[in-house]
């Protein structure tokens, strides 16, 4: 065995319920090199990630660290073994100062009635952080550091504790260019060090400026593993994507009516920038982007969750003016939020109060009473209408139920609203494909009865499968909006990652 | 960093400073309307007083830097001063006295701590269960009647002084020196604004975040305890109205001397001490200017919530 090799995983298998997320991974990192590891949303980058972290455990398969077996029960054995992981949300204490952050697992302390040895704290602190040339005051309070400086305080952090393999988990999403650049400096002397990165991110140019090797995943398995040299950008994205349309995507032909919603330079600081674009009636719009293009803010803004700074939104020919989920809903909009157990289901309630949550208002009955009539007879329709599997609407809490069958229960509660326009965040996220295809169902039944529907995925094919068009997002602003007859896969991947002008040179 | 000292926004000024300024403001106003304010026997008395509830204060202060609150904090004295006052009455001396109100405390905060550390019960219903299932054994105990504290611990704690400093005043800034030192010099000081601060994150980096929940309540009830004993001992006797309400008090001082009630930000002293002085202030000076006494509840009522607008617009929105 190479005795250069820091970190080892051989043939991890990992499924969560009967879905295979990980399938026979394997992976060797070298002593003072950088591995590049991309894939789609999805493929299993998070997962493998968190099982060498401790976070999940894996099913079977190996894992050597340092040339002995490495099997981490908790987090905190990653950290004592010296893996050390750089999220994209830090885990400062914003209210301490910077040496403090750095040492509050085990803080230094002197003899005398175990007071901190500040000054011993200070010192390190300072030549760690000077090893990183990054001159910030040790003792000023993180929470005044702009992110760049935290994010160096971390990698401090990582450093102390003798980290041996640092993984970046997109680390560059709240950095500014030149704090970018920075990261990178950082990141190759760490390397010149000795130490071991992994290196995650959406970003194939930083991937092949930064990384000795990229490894590409998709669906769980190892697509390839090689040198930077040996590949070129367009190559990676065909890894990441490349597959045939394997699974079955009802598409309808449909002719699209007026324009039904409208929106039109849609600005929201450091999240959307100038979005603008038209669904017409009976038309069905995908909306395609990697992880933080600002796809799901772009829909709840439209919605009316959030604010945003300027732009409007029209609905049938009408501007709205003070925009909100009350007045969407009345206007006939209704949203699949992408976190359906947070924000689309009241898990602890039956089938049938999530089902009418939103039809209550046409519920009245006499003294604001409920209907209990209409009420049985309403939730009775949407529960055929969108075939839930429940064994007693009036008794069984939704909590229970299948991730399919409670994504029905979803999109039947607002099929009752007979809804305008309709935007799903992520509708088919784990949901077994059985359900995938009665959703898809759905969504075409809707757009044939004239409905304007904007369907947000991650999942290329289903998007290329269902939609007349699709809108590519990338880092808060519209890259392209193409017509069905222009789909490619590799087409939009290029897209997602390169934004608009990925085709200029 | 330059950048960093331009960037400070007005209202910080206020923020920082603002607390002073409101102290100096009230000392001033009382003294013009009314020379006995700033009377030496005044003064004194305001010391005392400050003593009282300020023990609690240092206690509270760590359970709300940790993120947490502690409403039982006036049964609590009420049940300890209760107690306390029964033994010192048939002879207990003050060693004796003041184990017992620790300890009597003590015992409650470690209840507090295990209910909400270990099961996960929200502080805030977790405290106000136990003030009032305590306030009902207080009454059971003294039988809804007044309990008379007389005996050698209580009048050494009223009649002894150092340079004409009261002994409660000194027990009071030793423990204010001793809580400061330990949360800003120890490592269970600087863990617990961790934990105020991000008790996730906390709990990543490996910090026994239960552990110190429950010390931190611990403190908190044996703070109560002492308390309750001081300011018993001051009026000689535990009514069966002692204490109630007195947590608002205890917890409106800390949070107008810069304790945010969001957790993990805040200092005992200066801070937490200087919101214990304007407390008694305006109680004392209210009494001396003859104000109207049903016009006491107002104000108070009206100076926590001003203490506490102003954490949660100084907090509001912060980035964490």
């Amino acid at each position: 065995m190479d005795a250069d090799i820091v970190l080892r995983l051989e043939n991890i298998d990992k499924s969560f319920s009967s879905v295979k997320v990980l399938e026979g991974v394997s992976l060797s990192l070298r002593r003072g090199s950088v591995l590049g590891l991309v894939g789609e949303n999805g493929a299993g980058k998070s997962t493998l990630m968190n099982i060498l972290g401790g976070v999940v455990q894996k099913d079977s398969g190996e894992m050597f660290y340092g040339g002995k077996k490495y099997a981490p029960r908790e987090p905190m054995d990653a950290t004592r073994a010296g893996i050390a992981f750089i999220h994209q949300e830090l885990n400062l204490f914003t209210n301490l100062s910077v040496m403090e952050n750095i040492f509050i697992e085990a803080f230094p302390k002197k003899s005398f009635l175990r007071i901190l040895d500040t000054s011993l704290m200070k010192k390190t602190a300072s030549r760690i952080l000077e090893q990183l040339g990054e001159n910030i005051s040790v003792s000023s309070t993180v929470g005044d550091l702009p992110m760049g400086c935290r994010q160096m305080v971390e990698i401090a952090k990582a450093l102390h504790v003798d980290g041996k393999v640092i993984i970046f988990d997109e680390p560059t999403t709240s950095l500014s260019n030149k704090e970018k650049d920075k990261l990178f400096q950082v990141i190759r002397s760490l390397k010149e060090r000795g130490v071991s990165v992994i290196y995650i991110s959406h970003i194939i140019d930083d991937v092949l400026t930064l990384c000795n090797q990229v490894m590409v995943l998709r669906d769980g398995k190892v697509i390839g593993t090689d040198a930077v040299g040996n590949l070129t950008k367009e190559q990676i994205i065909h890894m990441m994507v490349g597959r045939e349309l394997t699974r079955l995507f009802p598409y309808v032909e449909k002719k699209p009516g007026a324009p039904f919603l409208e929106v039109a330079n849609l600005c929201r600081e450091n999240v959307l920038r100038d979005v603008s674009f038209q669904l017409r009636k009976g038309e069905i719009v995908g909306l395609f982007g990697l992880m933080g293009a600002g796809r799901s803010e772009l829909a709840r803004a439209v919605f009316g969750v959030d604010a945003f700074d300027s732009g409007h939104v029209t609905i049938g020919g009408q501007r709205v003016e003070s925009l909100s989920p009350v007045s969407s809903i009345e206007k006939g909009v209704s949203f699949i939020t992408e976190n359906r157990r947070e924000e689309g289901l009241i898990m602890s309630k039956t089938v049938r109060d999530n089902l009418v949550l939103v039809y209550l208002k046409r519920l009245g009955g006499k003294l604001m009473s409920v209907n209990k009539a209409e009420e049985e007879r309403a939730s009775e329709r949407a529960i055929t209408d969108v075939k839930i599997k429940t064994y007693d609407k009036n008794t069984q809490a939704v909590a229970s139920l299948s991730g399919g069958n409670q994504q029905k229960v979803v999109i039947g509660k607002w099929l009752l609203m007979e809804p305008q326009v309709f935007i799903l965040d992520e509708p088919t996220r784990g949901v077994d494909v059985g359900a995938k295809l009665e959703i898809y169902n759905y969504v075409n039944a809707l757009a044939l009865r004239g409905s304007a529907i904007l369907f947000i995925s991650s999942e290329m094919e289903e998007l290329m499968g269902v939609c007349d068009r699709i809108l590519v997002m990338t880092q808060g602003e519209i890259a392209v909006d193409l017509p069905r007859a222009d789909f490619d896969q590799e087409r939009l991947m290029k897209y997602a990652v390169g934004g608009k002008g990925c085709y200029d040179n | 960093m330059t950048t960093r000292a331009a960037s400070v926004h007005p209202l910080e000024y206020f923020y920082r400073y603002g607390l002073y300024f409101v102290f100096g403001v009230l000392v001033l106003v009382f003294s013009l309307i009314t020379s006995r304010f700033y009377d030496p026997d005044n003064i004194i008395n305001i010391l005392q007083q400050s003593a009282a509830i300020g023990i609690a204060v240092v206690g509270m202060v760590f359970v709300i830097l940790a993120g947490g609150i502690d409403l039982s904090a006036g049964s609590t004295m009420y049940i300890a001063a209760t107690i306390t006052a029964y033994f010192a009455s048939r002879g207990a001396g003050l060693v004796p006295a003041l184990l017992i109100s620790l300890a009597t405390g003590a015992m409650i905060g470690a209840l507090n701590g295990l209910v909400i550390s270990r099961w996960r019960v929200v502080p805030f219903i977790a405290t106000l269960a136990v003030q009032i299932i305590l306030r009902g054994l207080g009454s059971a105990i003294s039988g809804q009647t007044l309990i008379y504290f007389t005996g050698p611990a209580q009048d050494f704690l009223t009649q002894t002084a150092v340079l004409g400093i009261p002994v409660i005043t000194i027990i009071f800034l030793l423990i204010v020196g001793v809580g400061q030192f330990v949360l800003v010099k120890t490592s269970f000081g600087r863990q617990l604004f961790a934990i105020g601060n991000n008790a996730a994150a906390a709990e990543k980096v490996g910090i026994n975040v239960k552990g110190k929940l429950f010390t931190a309540y611990l403190i908190a009830g044996a703070m109560a305890g002492l308390s309750g004993l001081i300011s018993s001992a001051q009026v000689g006797a535990v009514t069966p109205d002692f204490g109630r309400g007195s947590e608002f008090l205890v917890i409106s001082a800390a949070v107008l001397g810069g304790v945010s009630l969001f957790g993990g930000k805040g200092r005992i002293f200066p801070g937490a001490l200087i919101g214990v002085l304007i407390i008694t202030c305006i109680e004392n000076g209210l009494v001396l200017v003859g104000a109207n006494p049903y016009s006491y509840t107002v104000v108070r009522g009206l100076v926590i919530f001003l203490a506490v607008m102003v954490d949660c617009v100084r907090n509001k929105g912060e980035l964490r």
